[in-house]
């Protein structure tokens, strides 16, 4: 069981001046349950990576099988299948009401009016939009974080068996962050999740896995603490380290002696005051 | 200076009528690099909209550079002098090529083939996106749009820049190059108001303006703000990893400065 792509390539424009290479062979595979993160730098092939894996795009080569089945054309209907939270996405409400944008889903799925009432009812306590407070507002009434998560509920209606986020927490406040942050905690029980971020910090610590890409490749997949002990890794990838752990490697840098690296930042800043008396 | 004067400001909707600011005062002088942080819908984008006449405040007055920007005679003048880059970048777009879209401002503005050429590639060289001159805007990521808003406001080279969070879609990397292009822009005497949900961000600036519910809960200098553990709750704000890891040092005897949300200066200080 599983989501996996192997030796996946896409190209835009292919054959074309601008032909842009933006997979260049993926091998990945996605467990139900695993919450992985994908980084990577403006343009590394991230947002054509979910799109693939959702079958919005099809791959020029390479496959993608969902649970040992091969897919073409869009998933979205396919049961359990894989549900994508575009970048934005709270541009793409357009029901009259909130409930109704969140029903559209199940209700494309072939399910009957009560039972994507139901899903609705449930995606939407499960972001922490009441459905009695929330279901019969128009969606443009929402605040920024609010629209976010009707728009995460809209997925989530059709209980995919992996769910795709593509940087769900940009421009959101910090209660807004909390929020998704929750909400992607929760999923990881009934689902799969694959998170593509900039905001590395908020999620590594839950993390299970880490994938960093660059230039449509795949430079590093492995435990989140393994990255963080390596954090060399980032700059191969083109990416800047997560400020707390780049203070941890110019202490380094510094002569201190620090036995490990640490995101939290209690825990950091014992390492560095250990490191200090030592190095006295 | 842009001078906002007891702003208020009300949507109206089919339901009535939605107040966005309620009594703003603040100012952005020539040289200076406001940040401007504050919740979700408590009212940044409409300031922004405010600053170059693009809305006009129901209430109170905006002036910049002693022109009120509801002077309908001098709309262009408001324009040509506050660059505004949106929120959302896919907003912005205007042309079918990278290169067009960066010199539409411009050549709007009268600016003669010569120097037009330089600018755009100036511009589209600061935010990283030479070799893309002839593509389509919409054919790019996120984050490369978001590059290509910030270019077609340099390109104008405005006396006063004002930016809505225009690096939401960006990578680390990316982020930390645009604070350092908004640096030089104000060194360079342009008047800089940047919104972001990123606290580090605020550490480089000159002042930081906090909205909540529409109004002003502060304007001052960072490092006020930062220390005063309070006022960030009354902000709805919270320390970065890294500041968090400041903190954790000053209560074991190390000296590191409020305003410390960089790994360079909390280490400087060990
Ligand atoms: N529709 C498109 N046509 C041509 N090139 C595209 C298109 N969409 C994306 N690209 C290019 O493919 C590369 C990867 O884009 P994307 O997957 O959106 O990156 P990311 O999400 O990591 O920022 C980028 O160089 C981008 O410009
Ligand atoms: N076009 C509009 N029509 C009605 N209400 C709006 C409109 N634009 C913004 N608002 C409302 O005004 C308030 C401030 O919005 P905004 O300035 O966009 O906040 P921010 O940028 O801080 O998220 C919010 O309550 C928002 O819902
Ligand atoms: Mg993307
Ligand atoms: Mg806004």
């Amino acid at each position: 069981m599983s989501l996996a792509l192997s030796s996946v390539r896409y190209t835009y424009a292919a054959g074309t001046a601008f032909a842009t290479d933006a997979l260049a062979g993926i091998d990945l595979a996605f467990e139900p349950g695993e919450l992985a993160l994908v980084l990577g730098a403006t343009g590394s092939g991230k947002s054509t990576l979910l799109r693939v894996a959702a079958g919005l795009l099809t791959p020029l080569s390479g496959s993608v099988r969902i649970d040992g089945r091969s897919v073409d054309g869009p998933l979205a209907v396919v049961e359990p299948g894989v549900g994508l939270v575009f970048q934005s996405p709270e541009m793409q409400l357009f029901a009259e009401t909130v409930e109704a944008d969140v029903r559209f889903g199940p209700l494309n799925q072939g399910l009957t009016e009560d039972e994507a009432h139901h899903r609705a009812t449930r995606a939407l306590e499960a972001v922490g939009l009441g459905a009695g407070e929330f279901g019969s507002r128009s969606p443009f009434t929402l605040s920024g974080g609010e629209a976010r998560r009707a728009a995460i509920a809209g997925v989530l209606a059709m209980d995919p068996g992996y769910l795709l986020l593509d940087e769900p927490t940009a421009g959101l406040d910090v209660e807004g962050r909390e929020a998704v942050r929750e909400i992607v905690a929760a999923s990881r029980r009934r689902a799969g999740v694959v998170v593509v971020t900039h905001d590395a910090e908020e999620f590594l610590g839950s993390a299970d896995r880490v994938i960093l890409l660059s230039a449509g490749r795949v430079t590093f997949d492995g435990p989140a603490d393994e990255l963080v002990q390596s954090p060399e890794r980032f700059a191969e990838a083109g990416l800047k380290a997560p400020e707390i752990l780049r203070a941890q490697i110019l202490a380094r840098d510094a002569g201190l002696e620090l036995t490990r690296l640490s995101l939290d930042p209690a825990d950091a800043g014992l390492l560095i005051a250990t490191a200090r008396r030592g190095a006295r | 200076m842009i001078e906002f004067i007891d702003v208020e400001h009300e949507y109206r909707t089919a339901g009535g009528s939605v107040p966005a600011l309620r009594g703003v005062s603040t100012t952005l002088s020539p040289g200076e690099l406001v940040t401007v942080l504050g919740p979700n819908g408590s009212g940044k984008s409409t300031l922004a909209r405010l600053a170059n006449g693009l809305l006009h405040p129901s209430g109170g007055r905006v002036v910049v550079d002693a022109i009120d920007s509801t002077d309908a005679a001098r709309v262009w003048e408001v324009r040509s002098r506050v660059g505004l880059v949106f929120q959302n970048p896919d907003n912005q777009i205007v042309a079918t090529t990278v290169e067009e879209d960066v010199a539409f401002g411009p050549e709007n503005l009268g600016v003669d083939r010569e120097s037009m050429h330089e600018r755009v590639h100036d511009a589209l060289a600061t935010v990283g996106l030479s070799g893309l001159e002839q593509r389509e805007p919409h054919t790019l990521s996120g984050g490369q749009k978001q590059r290509l808003a910030i270019a077609g406001a340099l390109a104008l080279a405005p006396a006063y820049l004002v930016l809505d969070e225009p690096t939401a879609m960006l990578d680390l990397q990316g982020r930390a190059d645009v604070i350092d292009v908004l640096g030089r822009l104000r060194d360079a005497g342009t008047g800089i108001m940047h919104i972001t949900h990123h606290l580090a961000d605020a550490a480089a600036a000159d002042r930081v303006l906090v909205l909540v519910g529409g109004s002003v809960v502060y304007d001052g200098v960072p490092t006020t703000l930062f220390a005063d553990a309070q006022l960030m709750q009354q902000c709805g704000l919270t320390m970065p990893p890294v500041g968090r890891l400041a903190e954790e040092l000053r209560a074991a005897g190390v000296d590191v400065p409020a305003d410390a949300l960089t790994a360079e200066s909390v280490v400087t200080a060990l």
